[in-house]
């Protein structure tokens, strides 16, 4: 009697684990939750952890500090000049010392000697001085810039700085050890003056050490060449009026050229099942419910409930969501009310850092944002780029549709959703430094030239080079190209 | 007969080589302009930097930049006290001279010389029309700098 009790309680122990462990597998072997094939552990599990995580808060710093790091550098020591991209050697080294000035003033730890703002004329002339002047290119929200560097979105700079694209480390050039560092509100308008004890030496060193052995650059901002005003002397309407801070090389560039690297990605069949696996998981097509057919283009197409992966034979992945349709979740629960710029920004990162981790030979710090990073007043979707660095400038891929130029990552975020993403995947490598790109006038008559502008100047906000792939599978040597009224142009001088 | 043939098709092949020649070639400024050189058109070039025809500096380089309308050669002169002449200027083997392009834009920068340099730029449509204009710019000695500081770094410290 006790025997058949005993082998009744085992069987139901055993039948109870059993349950369990065949529910366990259940959950992790099948597809529970609708619109994809997310398992329950990243839909109920992960975010539970996330709350009491801080690693997802320092890792996005390290993503954003590494997508949003400065476009350039330029060094100013007495008549010496030079930019520094992030290909250059010393460019890290400058960075992380400024870095590590604006992440002491962000946690408090430096004594701020006085505050006040400038007129406009002050910064430019901090430009002139013994100074380092970091440029991103585009503007950044504050909480984004504030996060990228230190990890916390609010600081003492709050109340004065809303969006940035640069700020200036001025050395004065006077007997008292302490920096000045300039920042510019491009919301106000206001330019604010920050004057902090601090070891003016160090930054000083920084500068010493990278002229010891390097001659000047031929380089004038366009405010000291006087090209920012709207009219010259005698009232000749000026054919182009430049942002003031504007970088004009007067003699030809050394550039390297770069190829296309057939090794690091040569098409979608070389990359392996399981990886085109994870690349559909990434985008929640189901393996187990789409549509999957190859097109005329010879692009092998997804096709899940409401929304398109395309992978293109030349190496572009394309989604897009139906117009009627959501497309893909990625911002967070605590997000979706409140969805904003910042939001949508670490949504976007998050998205692309782990999309790039699942190719084995991709990685993110080649990748750049290189769109302006600031609220959309009139809805809430957002576009945002992401540019591919190699040799410290964007390479940049002619779109076969439509002839112009694209950027490595282009996307639409509405509302939380991914509605379109478009990457382009192939790698690059560099070459020799043997080649010169004729001087920046040059490109400005051929600029000229093609807008041909009569009863109105052209108003040009920057000037850059770039590398621009048209997939002759040739070298490329860089060009220039001048944003003019939200447009990139590229300009090919010979 | 053929050898008159022969020199027609000559002479018209050297007129086509002689006319597609003085397309491309571009008139040459004078390597030295006397010291009272003066405007023979006014207006064709106008400087942007430096703005005023007298600046003092203690970088030993100086912007120049201007404005003119395209096809004007712009070349830059340093007055040489030797010659009592301006003389053009050179940098890596080439005159700090160029055609003005599309864009009206023309930039370089100088090198400076201790003490007083004196320039003349010149902006020519042809050997006869051209516009001159003059500044100087002198550079002060960094070490006579260097001095004051020293002297205001006693009174702080």
């Amino acid at each position: 009697m006790k025997t058949k009790r005993y082998l009744k309680d085992a069987i139901l122990i055993l039948l109870i684990i059993s349950t369990l462990f065949l529910t366990v597998q259940i959950w992790m072997g099948s597809n529970p939750v609708a619109n994809g094939n997310k398992s329950v552990f990243s839909v109920i599990v992960d975010p539970i952890i996330q709350l009491f995580s801080h690693e997802q808060e320092a890792s996005l710093s390290d993503s954003l500090g590494n997508l949003m790091r400065p476009q350039k550098i330029v060094l100013n020591q007495s008549t010496k000049r030079a930019v520094l991209y992030s290909s250059d050697n010393f460019f890290s080294k400058v960075h992380d010392a400024c870095d590590n000035l604006i992440k002491k003033y962000c946690q408090g730890t430096l004594k701020i000697l006085s505050k006040e703002t400038v007129p406009e004329e002050v910064y430019y002339s901090a430009l002139k001085e013994n100074s380092i002047y970091i440029n991103y290119g585009n503007i950044y929200d504050y909480r984004l810039f504030f996060n990228s560097i230190c990890g916390e979105t609010s600081n003492d700079l709050n109340g004065d700085i809303s969006s940035l694209r640069e700020y200036i480390i001025s050395l004065n050039d006077n007997i008292l050890n302490n920096v000045t560092i300039y920042m510019k509100d491009y919301k106000s308008g206001n330019v604010y003056r920050y004057i902090v004890e601090e070891d003016k030496a160090t930054y000083d060193r920084l500068l010493t050490e990278y002229f010891i052995d390097k001659g000047a650059q031929t380089l004038n901002y366009s405010f000291e060449l006087n090209f920012h005003k709207q009219e010259s002397g005698v009232g000749t309407l000026t054919k182009l009026v430049f942002e003031p801070k504007i970088l004009f090389h007067l003699s030809p560039v050394a550039s390297a050229v770069v190829t296309p690297d057939m090794n690091r990605f040569q098409d979608w069949s070389s990359l392996g099942p399981d990886t085109i696996d994870d690349l559909l998981n990434a985008f929640q097509v189901n393996p187990m419910t789409m549509r999957k057919y190859t097109d005329l283009a010879n692009a092998r197409v997804y096709v899940e409930n409401d929304a398109t992966l395309m992978l293109y034979p030349g190496g572009i992945l394309k989604y897009q969501a139906v117009e009627s349709g959501k497309g893909l979740p990625v911002a967070t629960t605590s997000d979706k009310g409140t969805f904003d710029i910042y939001s949508a920004v670490t949504s976007a990162v998050n998205f692309v850092v782990d999309l790039n981790h699942k190719l084995p030979q991709n990685d993110t710090n080649s990748l750049r944002l290189c769109c302006d990073l600031v609220e959309n007043t009139t809805s809430k979707t957002y576009q945002f780029t992401f540019d591919l660095y190699v040799n410290g400038l964007p390479v940049l891929q002619i779109d076969p549709d439509t002839g112009k130029s694209c950027h490595a990552i282009e996307m639409t975020i509405s509302d939380g959703y991914i509605k379109y993403y478009r990457q382009f995947f192939h790698q690059y490598k560099t070459g020799n430094v043997g080649e010169t790109i004729p001087p920046v006038i040059g490109a400005m008559d051929d600029l000229v030239d093609r807008l041909n502008p009569q009863d109105e100047s052209i108003y040009v906000l920057n000037i850059a080079r770039c590398y621009v792939d048209e997939q002759t599978q040739e070298a490329l040597l860089p060009q220039w190209m001048v944003s003019v009224n939200g447009i990139d142009e590229i300009i090919t001088v010979k | 007969m053929q050898i008159r043939r022969l020199a027609k098709a000559f002479s018209a092949f050297m007129i086509c080589v002689l006319l597609l020649l003085s397309t491309m070639t571009v008139f040459a400024s004078p390597d030295t302009l006397p010291a009272d050189v003066t405007s023979t058109k006014d207006g064709l070039i106008t400087i942007c930097t430096p703005e005023n025809s007298t600046t003092s500096t203690t970088s030993d380089k100086i912007a120049l930049s201007a404005l003119a309308s395209p096809g004007t050669v712009v070349t830059v002169y340093r007055y040489d006290y030797n010659t009592a002449t301006y003389q053009k200027v050179w940098a890596d083997d080439a005159p700090l001279e160029a055609s003005v392009g599309a864009s009206w834009l023309f930039a370089t920068q100088l090198n400076l010389q201790q003490g007083l340099n004196q320039f003349l730029i010149r902006g020519a449509w042809d050997d006869e029309t051209y516009s001159v204009a003059r500044f100087d710019v002198s550079l002060l000695d960094l070490s006579f700098m260097d001095r004051i500081k020293g002297v205001i770094s006693v009174f702080f410290n």
